[in-house]
């Protein structure tokens, strides 16, 4: 019974269209994650400065609406200490969607910005929440892996 | 004779003489260049601070927001010049400016070192280039063929131009890299070598990408340089034969100070 409620489970995520997969992503960064990544990053400018800079949660960014355990939590910035592992233990969430953190110092302050991919039906897409003066954050934008390589 | 020579110009003579010399060698660029060094001039980045912004050396004030940390380590025109780590995602931006797009002619030049050659296709040195949106230049190492290389978009497409004539650049070598569209004809020249040109006469794009050194874009920064940089800069015209050839200074290189 369990293993078919599994089955259900997975059955219903993978057959999310990309918006519900995308507003499912959006809920529950808000809903859980958001409060923490700026209480953890509020943390580390007061400590050091600037802001904590991580690499991706996921080496592969998760397909077609499965929640995975992150598996590059340990992964860190080779001028950085800290990692996801030393900021915000994530490593029992399994997500929709990889989580990355970018630090950037700009004229006019401090900021970062959280990006979030996910792949559905073979198409990654990014989602960037930026926390700071460059204000570029962006919606769910499909980005061409690869294709936009220069010749 | 002490009347006619007075002590101050026996010090100066010399002084005079010898600059005259090496101003009118041919070979040897002289090693203070003219003021025209600086006549259309957009944008010039030391690369020499410690960390986080970039600042730009013109009036026109484009510093450069640092992502990810962007390290220092020793330089070769200044003490100090900039370290990007490709694997940390690090380089320098900054939004869309009118002062740095194109459309009828530019010069890009900037003192480069490859630490590695990553699997990437390609390492930028500078751009405007969204390839997920508009495409203006970009200067960068390219996998495919191992060189360095000048893209260009115009409404047509792209137009790409390898540095042939240096050939495969080594690790760890400093390169003075510069590539130039004057109406008519697109270049780039290492080193003052035998530069590489193409006929090419287009209006080149004018988009809203991020200028970045050490990335380009598509849609997020991409094509991360390995390696260091100097001495960035940037014009809105052709710089001559000839001050391309100060500008390398035989590998010494200028100062900004010193245009």
């Amino acid at each position: 019974m369990r293993n078919l409620l599994s089955i259900l489970c997975l059955w219903l995520a993978l057959n999310l269209s990309a918006s519900e997969l995308t507003d499912s992503v959006d809920a529950t960064y808000a809903g859980t994650w958001d409060a923490q990544v700026q209480a953890v990053q509020a943390a580390y400018l007061a400590q050091h400065g600037r802001y904590a800079q991580t690499l991706w949660s996921h080496t592969v960014a998760p397909e077609d609406g499965e929640a995975v355990l992150p598996d590059n939590l340990a992964a860190k910035p080779d001028d950085q200490a800290a990692g996801w592992a030393n900021l915000l233990d994530i490593s029992e969430a399994a997500v929709r969607a990889r989580i990355k953190a970018d630090a950037y110092t700009s004229p006019a302050g401090h900021g970062y910005r959280i990006r979030l991919q996910l792949i559905e039906a073979g198409q990654l897409y990014e989602r960037v929440i930026d926390y700071g003066p460059a204000e570029e954050s962006r919606g769910w934008t499909a980005v061409s892996e690869g294709g936009g390589d220069p010749t | 004779m002490v009347r006619l020579c007075p002590k101050w110009l026996t010090v100066l003579l010399p002084a005079l003489l010898a600059g005259t010399l090496l101003a009118s060698t041919s070979v040897l660029p002289t090693r203070r260049a003219s003021a025209d060094l600086r006549l259309g001039l957009q944008g010039a980045w030391r690369l020499n601070e410690a960390s986080d912004v970039r600042y730009d050396y013109t009036a026109n004030d484009l510093d450069l927001s640092d992502n990810n940390t962007v390290a220092t380590t020793t330089g070769n025109i200044y003490a100090t010049c900039a370290d990007f780590e490709a694997g940390n995602s690090e380089f320098l931006t900054r939004s869309d400016n009118a002062a740095l797009t194109f459309t009828t002619s530019f010069t890009l030049a900037c003192w480069c070192r490859i630490e590695a050659k990553p699997g990437g296709s390609a390492m930028a040195l500078m751009s405007k280039w969204d390839s997920a949106g508009t495409t203006e230049y970009l200067l960068f190492w390219k996998l495919s063929t191992d060189r360095f290389s000048i893209n260009v978009g115009d409404s047509g497409g792209t137009t790409s131009l390898d540095a042939s004539n240096l050939g495969s650049p080594s690790l760890e070598t400093w390169y003075l890299v510069i590539a130039w569209y004057d109406g008519a004809t697109l270049g780039i020249q290492v080193n003052g070598g035998t530069p590489s040109t193409t006929s090419y006469s287009a209006t080149l794009n004018d988009g809203a990408a991020n200028f970045a050194l050490g990335a380009f874009y598509n849609t997020s920064a991409t094509g991360f340089w390995d390696g260091e940089m100097q001495s960035a800069a940037l014009w809105n015209r052709a710089l001559s034969p000839g001050e391309r050839l100060v500008l390398w200074n035989q590998n010494v290189g200028l100062k900004f100070e010193q245009w």
